[in-house]
Order: C-alpha cells, then structure tokens, then sequence
C-alpha cells in the first residue's frame, strides 16, 4: 500500500513523562533538574507520578493517526511531547519536518492590539516562514471574515467574533505534521464551516496526529487508532474496531464513575460496599473487544497480526497441525500476505507444523520447526486424538493445551523465555465467520499472497514420467456406483496412456486398489508416520500431473506446479467455501494448471486433451 | 538515568524567522504597555535618560571624572551609562519579555532562541533613542567624535551579547521562581558600581583591584574611549572580553534550549 512506502513523519518509541503531584515540590525538582541535570536513575522521587508510559506510535506521510482519551489519560502530554514544549523522561521522539499544534486559545492576545498586529503574531508564534506570513494573515482574515475590520482593535470587537481566531492561525500555517489537540466542535454559522472546511481539507491530505476524547468529528480516513488511559496504552489497532471499543469503553467508565460519586454522595465508599470493586480500565476495553467479536473479527485479526509482527520478539507461526486445506489454502498465503504487507522482520519468524514440510514456508520464515521434533510422534498423535475429543472438532479454533505444550517447547528449543504467538485460531476464526456470511468472502483473497512452494520435498518417486492420482470418498464425493465408476473408468484410460500412480493413505476409504492388476498402475501406501506428508509431496512433486479428489492433501499439487485436476460430487459444508477459495487459487495463480470440476461437468473425453497437454 | 531523546530533521526555524517572531514580540509588548499611556512610547527611554543625569550632577561634585571638565566629565559618564544600559537591557530584556509570553508557552510550541531574538530586538529599540539622546550631548558639549567611532559602532553588538549571554541563562530560573527575576535588579547597581562606568579607575586600592578583574571595564569602557576620544592603548583586551562573551553566549543559549522545557513543565 502507499502507505507503508510514505515517509516516516514521526516516530515515538517507548515514551514516557514523569510529573510532580505537587506544586512547591515540582518547582524544586525543576531547578534541580536544570541546574544539575535529570536524576541518575529511574526512580520516581516524592510525589511524582507517570503521566505517560511505553507510548509509540509512528505517523506516516498522508497518514492520519488517532489517540483516543478520556481527560487526563495524557493526550495533551503526548502532544506537549511530539512538538518539544515538553521533554520526555524515557523513550525517544523523532520528528522530521515541521511540527504544528493545532489548538485553541488565547495565544498572547492582548487587547490592545489590532485584529491585523495580532494574526500576524499568532502566524508568527506558530511557525509561519516569513515568505508566506502575509499570505497566511489574509487567509486568517477571510476565513474569519475580520478583512474588514484588521486595524480594529481587539478590545473594540465582539467577543464571538476571536473565538476562532487562534485556531485558524494554526491551521493556515504550513506544516509537514500536524498535531491536533482535540477536535473543537465548531458553530453552524458561515465561519465555523469555513473553518471546518479548512479542518477536513488537512484530514484529506493526512500527515495529523489527532488527539481526541471523542470519536466524533474523527476525520473517516483515520489509518490507525490508540486509545491511551492514565498514561497507557490500552488498545491500538484499526479505526473500525478501535471506534466502537472506545465509545462501549468510555460509556462503561462514565457510568462507573457517575456510581462512585452516587457513593460519595451516599458518603459510603466502595471498599465498604458488599459489591465487586470496579472492573480496571483494561478489563473494560477487554470486555469492549470481545463484544465486538461477532462483527468485527476480520479486523480484530488484522490488529493482532500487526501487533505481533511488529514486536521485538521472535514470531511463532503457528502449531499448525489439523487441516491441510486450511494450512494450504488459507494460513500458508496469510503468512505470505503478512511478510509482504509488513515486510521482512528483523527477530526471527519461526514456522511450526507437522509432517517435515519445512520447504512448505521456505522463503516466507528464517526457520522450521516439525511437531515432530518437539514431541514424539506418537505422543503427538495421542495429544492431538484428545484434543479433537475434548474441543469436539479438529480445528484449531482455540488455543488447546496441545498448543501451549508446543508452543513452551518452541521457546525452550530457541532458548528465549518471551516469543509472540500467532495462532491459526486467529485466522480459523475469520474463516468460520466467512463461512457463516458475516465477513466477506473476499476477505481470505485480500489477505493471502498465493505462490508455489520455493523448496521441493526430498526423494522423487520415479524418473520416468507418470501421473499420480488421489481418489478417495467423502460426504463431497460420495461412496456410490456412479462415482466407483467413473473412478475406474478414469484410471483404465489414464493408465493406457501413462503410467500411474495411486495414492492411498490410512484412514482415507479408497477406491483404486484391485485396479493395479495387469495395468501400469502402481499403489503406494502411505502409512501415518511423522513424515507422510513430506513422503506424499515427494510422489506428487516428482508427478507429470495429479487428477483426484477435491479436497485434502490434493491440494498439496498446484502448489508444486504440477498439472492438478480435481473432481467433486457437489461441494457441501466447510468444503464448499474452499472449493470457491480454491477456484481463487486457481486464478491467482494464471501460471499453473489448476481445474476444479464438478462431477456433473466432468467428461472423460474431454479429459483426453488435459491429459495430451500435461504431457507435452 | 532518566530522560528521553528528542531528535529532529528536516526543515527547522530560521534565522530570519526568529528575527521576525522576535520583532513581533517586542511590537507586541510596547504595544501593551504604552499603548495604555498618553505618552506612548517615551516612557520607555525617559528612565535611563532622566535617571543618568542625577548620576552626573553628583560624579560632578565629588570628582569622580578626575581631572575632567564638567562637560567633559558628563559627556564621558553619559556615554559609559549608556552603553552600560544597554549591556543591561540585554541582561533582563530576554527574561522580561519570558515573563510576558509565559502563557504562550504552556499553550504551543514555541522556540526559546525567539525569546533571545525579542530580548535583542528591545536593546536595539532603546539603543536608538540613547544614539539620538548621545548624539544631543555631543551637541551639547561641542564634541566631534574621534575617528575610532565605526570601531565603538562595532563593539556595540558584542555588548549586547555580552548581556544576553547572562540574561539568557534566567529565563527558565525565572520560569520556576521569581526570586530571580525580583533579584536580578539587585545586581544593577553592583555591576555598575564595580566597571569605571561613571568614574575613572583609581590607581590603587580595592575598587582597582575589582575594575582591574571585571570583564565589564572592558567590554564598555574601551569602546567608550572608541567613541569618545580615541584608541585607548589596551584595545586587544576588548577582543577577548568579547570572544569570552560570545562563546558564554553559545553555552547560554545550548543551556536555554536545553532547561525550558522543564521551566514552562513547572509553570502553573
């Protein structure tokens, strides 16, 4: 996106401000500090506090950015601390361009200067470079609509009349980035408007770090949000899920504060009331996300995934260990989709999944780790038998003990206590969303970047040409005379032509077996072992083409560039969501020969020349 | 230890945009004080003028000027306090005009060098009315200035920055207390008393011993030679008053910059 090329306007890492409670005791530590410099350590001496702690946020060039606060949750302190009014005590700030505050106020107004003398100081005070100081005085005095009136004095003048005077001093002046310190709410009258027309003009062009204790009046193209409490930040992430946890937060906040005064009032306090204290602000921006969970989960996942990719801690992709179509189709392209859109990371990307397919995520991580090497392989298999059993399904849609058991090994094996996990559940979420309807089905496209595997199994079946085939049945393609038939139809012909290979795993019910007598038509069994799937690509891999059944480890082929034809009754369930998400494969990726076809469509004659031309 | 970093790049403030913001200020502050009074601005240059002249009168009778005529005598000590009274506008003008644009402070950013670049703007508004008030007792005395007065005329700004290297360093002292600014008078009559501003240096004793280590007695009064008679036999020691005031002034401002945030943090 543009976005993320833009030049960085501004960059705040782990900021942080420390303020005295107390006057007297401030201005003492004040002199100390200039005088004799800021304190050797860390400690917070008498009476200070944090006002402000761990904050960053970057702004971006056409980028608007919001900060979201209630009073006194340190946006104004944030804001003091961009433009250097203020000095941090911790963190850095990093500015490049002009900075501007965007604010109200009486800005050294005096009363006994003309309407002209003092725009022309208010310009100057926020930053106007001489060359285009008049110009941005008239601009003040039209938008004001005080043309007509620059050498009357302000004392002479109605006070409604300056009330945006400041402010739109601020808002003419050229800057790089501009910083607003709340979004004043303006009159219907011909200057509000116009002032608020000279507002929404920056919001358009971005570059604004927007400090607000309301989402009202929030610019709609508002990249980023944070929502920042007593100095911390509580929830950072995009502007359509940041909005409605912020306003469920304050409203939670405003009705727990108006119950603590009734009790002051009442004259008793909460630690005598029989009732549970008052839930944290964290609790509530907690309760606030997971209220959202139903409508907004597409961009709760988008938010955690950013998070996670941009902390300083090595990434654990993963345990991904029960469908293949999902690892394939969906959580292998969303890894893909995630290295491009934040691009390469500095602390290591470590990938974890089963069945020594490392080459699978060759290229998108710095390293693979196999179940298998975490665990016994038997011993995986009986854990992940009882977590199918307690959960009631085989998808990873939460995090099970299985995965924490993984998920500690990981980090015992790379020999760090802290990683950042991304988990399938985040993405098994979304696509059981869209399978319900509510996220579109364009989600998945938007965020997966399809390609081949850049690495190739070890061991190929055979140098010699053939075709491997993979039929089996299942409630997509049903155990019945007609499909039995076709099957068998299928593999006579094929194997007239070119040797074939038929894939039969454990626990699949085939279909091929008695077929192998007489034709050039070879069964491998693949036993569930720790390397079945690296043994299956290695067949499919070496193959001239794949035709069999949609679903499953059949789609390991495309991503091999192998010529894939797959078969299916009529897509039903979860599989009819891949069936179309497969067809999107299909088409991004125009360099493969990838068919989908239903049953009803499929005709063997036709099928002639697809075999011709994976052949040639 | 405890203090975080702030660095920036790209565009900044300009040299003339200080300039400008400075003159903008000090237009802003006469504007509201004298515009308050019938007289306007002559109540800005009636102090030191009215008040050197009983200076003179008492320097007169109790010879201070040595051996000089009373017109000489008063065009020497006219001179001296003048340019004294501008190394000392630029000594409190900074944090004069801090103490008016406090409020600005706590509400936008705001450069601290701008209050410098105010301060300066200041003398140099006095600076003209103690020319025209120079020049009348020249008038007045019959005296044509020798040909070292382009030399006095150049010593001129490094005596203004001689007073804005020290006033500089109050602004954010007196952002947190007061005391500073109701104590800074204080020094008024200490640094004149102690520089052979409106008398001559004795040859011996303490007052001597004192002229002879105060950096002012030379950074006024070999340009008052300049100005007044002629080439004074130590000039050089004016060039390294000077050069020590200017890089007091580099260390001033890197101070300035340096503690304001933490002054206008402290401001109520």
């Amino acid at each position: 996106m543009a976005v993320a090329a833009a030049k960085t306007l501004l960059e705040c890492t782990d900021l942080e401000k420390v303020v005295c409670g107390s006057f007297n005791q401030g201005r003492k530590y004040a002199i100390r500090d200039i005088l004799f410099g800021a304190p050797r350590d860390n400690r917070l001496r008498r009476e200070e506090r944090f006002v402000l702690r761990g904050f960053s946020v970057i702004v971006r060039a056409g980028e608007n950015v919001a900060v979201l606060g209630m009073a006194d949750s340190g946006k104004t302190t944030i804001a003091k601390l961009v433009t250097r009014m203020l000095r941090p005590d911790g963190g850095s700030v990093h500015v490049d361009g002009r900075v501007g505050l965007i604010v109200g106020g009486k800005l050294g107004m005096n009363p006994f200067l003309t309407v002209e003398e003092y725009t022309e100081l208010a310009t100057n005070i926020h930053g106007a470079e001489p060359d285009v100081a008049a110009a941005c005085r008239e601009e003040v005095l039209g938008i004001t609509g005080l043309a007509t009136q620059r050498a009357t004095r302000i004392v002479d003048l109605p006070k409604g009349a300056l009330r945006n005077l400041s402010l739109v001093c601020a808002l003419v002046v050229p800057k790089d980035l501009r910083v607003f310190d709340g979004v004043p709410v303006l009159g219907k009258d011909p200057v509000g408007e116009r002032v608020a027309a000279r507002r929404l003009a920056h919001f358009d062009r971005g570059s604004n770090l927007i400090l607000s204790s309301t989402t009202a009046g929030l610019p709609s193209n508002v990249s980023r949000a944070l929502i920042v409490h007593g100095g911390e930040t509580l929830y950072d992430g995009r502007p359509e899920t940041v909005i409605p946890i912020y306003d469920s937060f304050v409203s939670r906040m405003r009705r727990i504060q108006k119950v603590a005064l009734d009790r002051q009032e009442r004259g008793t306090t909460v630690e005598s009331d029989a009732e549970a204290p008052a839930p944290s602000p964290a609790i509530l921006i907690e309760r606030a996300v997971r209220s959202l969970d139903r409508s907004q989960i597409a961009h709760l996942a988008e938010d955690s995934v950013a998070q996670a990719w941009r902390s300083n801690q090595p990434l654990v992709l993963g345990p991904c260990f029960s469908d293949v179509d999902f690892e394939l189709l969906c959580w292998r392209p969303f890894i893909a989709w995630m290295r491009q859109r934040f691009g390469p990371r500095t602390p290591q990307v470590v990938a974890v999944s089963r069945g020594r397919v490392s080459h699978w995520y060759a290229g998108l991580v710095s390293e693979y780790i196999d179940v298998c090497d975490l665990l016994p392989f038997e011993r995986f298999q009986t854990l992940n038998q009882e977590r199918i059993r307690d959960s009631g399904s085989k998808k990873q849609t939460v995090i099970s003990n299985l995965d924490r058991e993984l998920l500690d090994a990981v980090g015992r094996r790379l020999g760090i206590a802290e990683t950042t996990v991304i988990h399938p559940s985040v993405l098994y979420r979304v696509f059981l969303k869209i399978w319900r309807g509510v996220v579109p089905t364009t989600w998945l496209g938007e965020h997966g970047h399809y390609e081949c595997f850049q690495g190739l199994p070890d061991g190929r079946l055979s140098a010699d040409p053939y075709v491997v085939t993979g039929f089996w049945f299942n409630a997509n393609f049903p155990d019945n005379s007609r499909n039995r038939s076709f099957v068998n139809d299928l593999l006579v012909q094929l194997s007239r032509r070119v040797p074939v290979v038929v894939v039969e795993r454990v626990g699949f019910p085939h279909v091929a077996g008695s077929l192998a007598d007489g034709r050039r038509i070879r069964v491998v069994s693949l036993k569930q072992t720790e390397r079945e799937f690296s043994e299956l690509a290695g067949v499919i891999a070496g193959a001239r083409a794949f035709i069999g059944t949609f679903g499953g480890t059949s789609l390991i082929a495309p991503f091999y560039n192998v010529p894939t034809s797959l078969v299916i009754d009529e897509p039903v369930g979860l599989r009819a969501l891949h069936f179309s998400l497969a067809k999107e494969v299909a088409a991004a990726m125009p360099n493969v020969r990838f068919d989908l076809t239903k049953m009803k469509n499929f005709h063997l004659a036709q099928f002639d020349a697809w075999i011709d031309q994976a052949l040639s | 230890m405890r203090g975080g970093v702030y660095s920036h790049t790209g565009r900044g403030t300009s040299l003339r945009q200080l300039l400008v913001l400075g003159k903008t200020l000090v237009l802003r502050d006469f504007r509201f004080r004298y515009r308050q009074a019938y007289f306007g601005y002559l109540w800005a240059v009636a102090r030191p003028v009215v008040g050197v002249l009983p200076l003179i009168l008492v320097g007169n009778a109790f010879q201070l000027g040595g051996d000089m005529e009373a017109a000489e005598y008063a065009l020497f000590a006219m001179s001296g306090f003048l340019m004294w009274q501008m190394f000392w506008d630029a000594v409190i003008s900074p944090q004069w005009i801090a103490r008016r644009v406090r409020r600005i402070f706590k509400e936008v950013p705001f450069s601290p060098e701008s209050l410098v670049a105010a301060g300066a703007g200041l003398v140099v508004f006095n600076a003209l009315f103690y020319g025209v008030v120079f020049v009348i007792a020249c008038l007045l005395t019959r005296t044509v200035p020798p040909p070292t007065l382009p030399l006095a005329l150049i010593a001129l700004p490094f005596i203004v920055l001689g007073g804005l290297a020290i006033g500089a360093f109050f602004i954010s002292l007196t952002f947190v207390y007061l005391d500073f600014r109701f104590g800074l008078p204080l020094l008024s009559p200490l640094l004149l008393w102690t520089a052979p501003i409106i008398y001559v240096t004795p040859e011996d004793g303490v007052l001597a011993v004192v002229n002879r280590w105060n950096p002012l007695t030379y950074l006024i009064n070999i340009p008052r030679e300049w100005l007044i008679s002629g080439l004074s036999g130590n000039d050089s020691l004016f060039l390294v008053c000077a050069l020590a005031f200017v890089a007091l002034f580099g260390v001033t401002l890197r101070f300035l910059q340096r503690s304001l945030p933490v002054a206008v943090q402290s401001l109520p």
